[in-house]
């Protein structure tokens, strides 16, 4: 009996070794990711905002990867830009206080587009999230946003989650968002 | 062409040559995705979990520390995403590796007797513990030393051989039944 | 971070789970768990409560670890990898009050957090609130220059960069324009690492007395 016990664990390695390895197929998914992250080292701007990117929701679905190159495919490259403007609160000057941030995106074939940050708990439905179309793909908001540094992303069509090429981008080691940073000062 | 070494082609993606990643890609493929296809026992959530271990570590490979260690940089992503995609699926009442994998595969036996004995190992790895199950595939499948596994899993050489040993109890205990000499 | 700190840490918040059972009514940060409005699993709740416990206890920011399990939820992460990321967040904080000194902002500790995260070692941590002129000032910016530069050059090397600009007491926006100078540069073809070194030696330390 005792042969018979250390032969099963044998004939599990034995089994599990030539298991079928995954297909080749699947390095032509991964690079077709890679090829839409931005690349390491050198960088050029224009290719970066012309070329379709894919950006993910969440790492395991594929599904809207595959929707968002499409959407990407569509209208001939998103164009997104922040322009920040802020306003002072009042004329007194406090330390730690919330600044007012214009935030800006072109995306020509979105029905609705929402910015979400720490300054909003990250809600892709509250109101104050919602940006407004203003003609021709541009899409604006002012909300209130604390001083310091800041991270954000868009969301579009409340599905794809994107971040802001014109902006340093965050890597997310959590949770894989596509997160831009800023840094609001005081003095803005 | 002669063949690159993982820190080679490493420092030409580093350097703006995304295509390269392409080399490393297909060189760990295999083995790496035996391991998830083992730690996750569907052929979907493997790959699943392997093209987003990849894809993460394209992204964060200007913080590999050791380049021509790649492979146990990417083991360790992996065997993270395996940690929680196995947390996130429900458990299967029967997993298992398809019928090609099956009729490719070297046996003697009849492929339909093969095939089912390997949904009975899949069913009882999924039935160990995460952690066991990890030790077990790197210890047995992937031969890796103690001391690496440790470094690779952060945990101590003595728990690793403890869960080892308990993940061999196991597994005869559940396999003995269908297990013909 | 030291066995020592990681023992503390341990029995911090191993003591803060044992105690839950005796302020559950706690309304303070977990908007996630509230009756009612319940988004997280419940196991995940009691880790969160218990990470949340530890920060207050150990006087780190609760909104960074709020925020991050927020972040967690949004992307429609499960419990453990939420559980994961606060606790790594938490054990972040923690280092980074450690390197920084008791009396670090709030802002500089996230800012700090984050450093870590991306690779920075404590070590480096301590050298850059060493280096930086006057000792007072707020290191969120640097930080978070350092961070966004290490996305494109070793971590390694820009670190003496940062320290540099830190001992020429270089401003908030003359960090941020530096990081604009070395991008627009890069873009052009630059060699990262080269770029943020010559960018950064363009400012000259204050001399030591």
């Amino acid at each position: 009996m005792s042969d018979e016990h250390e032969r099963i664990i044998d004939d599990v390695v034995h089994a599990l070794r030539n298991d079928a390895p995954i297909e080749p197929m699947m390095d032509e998914r991964v690079m077709t990711v890679v090829r839409g992250l931005p690349r390491h080292g050198r960088r050029h701007v224009l290719s970066r905002l012309t070329r379709p990117r894919n950006v993910m929701v969440s790492p395991l679905s594929w599904g809207l990867i595959a929707a968002g190159a499409l959407f990407f495919a569509a209208g001939a490259g998103a164009m997104v830009s922040v322009v920040v403007r802020a306003r002072a609160a009042s004329r007194v000057a406090v330390a730690d206080t919330a600044k007012s941030v214009t935030f800006t995106v072109v995306a020509p074939n979105a029905t609705k587009v929402a910015v979400v940050g720490s300054f909003n708990r990250w809600g892709t439905l509250s109101p104050a999230a919602q940006m407004k179309h203003q003609g021709g793909g541009v899409w604006t908001t002012t909300v209130p946003v604390h001083v310091g540094a800041v991270e954000y992303s868009f969301v579009v069509d409340d599905s794809l989650w994107m971040a802001d090429p014109t902006a340093p981008r965050v890597i997310d080691n959590d949770f894989g968002l596509p997160k831009s940073a800023i840094i609001i000062t005081p003095d803005q | 062409m002669e063949s690159l070494s993982d820190g080679a082609i490493v420092a030409r993606v580093l350097g703006g040559d995304a295509e390269a990643y392409a080399q490393l890609v297909a060189r760990h493929r295999e083995r790496f995705g035996r391991f998830a296809l083992h730690m996750l026992g569907n052929r979907e959530d493997a790959e699943e979990a392997l093209q987003d271990a990849f894809t993460r570590a394209y992204r964060s490979l200007a913080r590999c520390e050791d380049p021509d260690r790649f492979g146990a940089w990417l083991f360790r992503i992996l065997a993270n995403r395996c940690k929680t995609a196995g947390s996130r699926r429900v458990r299967r009442r029967r997993t298992f590796v398809s019928d090609e994998a099956a009729m490719l595969s070297a046996s003697e036996e009849h492929p339909a007797e093969q095939a089912a004995w390997r949904e009975e190992i899949q069913f009882a790895l999924q039935q160990l513990r995460a952690e066991q199950r990890e030790a077990f595939l790197m210890k047995h499948v992937d031969d890796l030393g103690y001391d690496e596994m440790s470094e690779l899993t952060g945990v101590g050489v003595s728990a690793l051989k403890m869960r080892v040993m308990r993940a061999c109890d196991r597994l005869r205990e559940l396999l003995s039944e269908v297990h013909s000499v | 971070m030291t066995m020592r700190a990681r023992l503390t840490l341990a029995m911090v918040t191993a003591t803060a789970m044992a105690t839950l059972g005796s302020s559950l009514a706690r309304a303070q940060g977990l908007k996630l768990c509230a009756p009612g409005d319940r988004r997280l699993d419940q196991a995940t709740c009691l880790a969160y409560r218990a990470v949340l416990d530890s920060a207050k206890r150990l006087k780190l920011p609760t909104d960074a670890i709020e925020d991050k399990a927020v972040q967690g939820v949004a992307s429609e992460s499960d419990g453990p990898m939420i559980v994961a990321a606060i606790q790594r967040l938490l054990t972040n904080l923690y280092a980074a009050k450690q390197s920084l000194g008791r009396n670090a902002s709030d802002r500089d500790l996230k800012a700090a957090a984050n450093a870590l995260d991306a690779g920075a070692t404590t070590r480096d941590l301590a050298v850059l609130a060493a280096a930086a002129v006057p000792r007072t000032r707020s290191l969120e910016t640097p930080l978070t220059v350092l961070v966004e530069l290490a996305a494109q050059v070793p971590m390694v090397k820009v670190i003496p960069d940062v320290k540099w600009m830190l001992q020429a007491a270089v401003s908030d926006a003359k960090f941020q324009s530096y990081q604009r100078d070395v991008q627009a540069q890069i873009a052009l073809g630059g060699d990262p690492t080269i770029v943020a070194n010559r960018l950064s030696r363009a400012f000259q330390p204050i001399p030591h007395h």
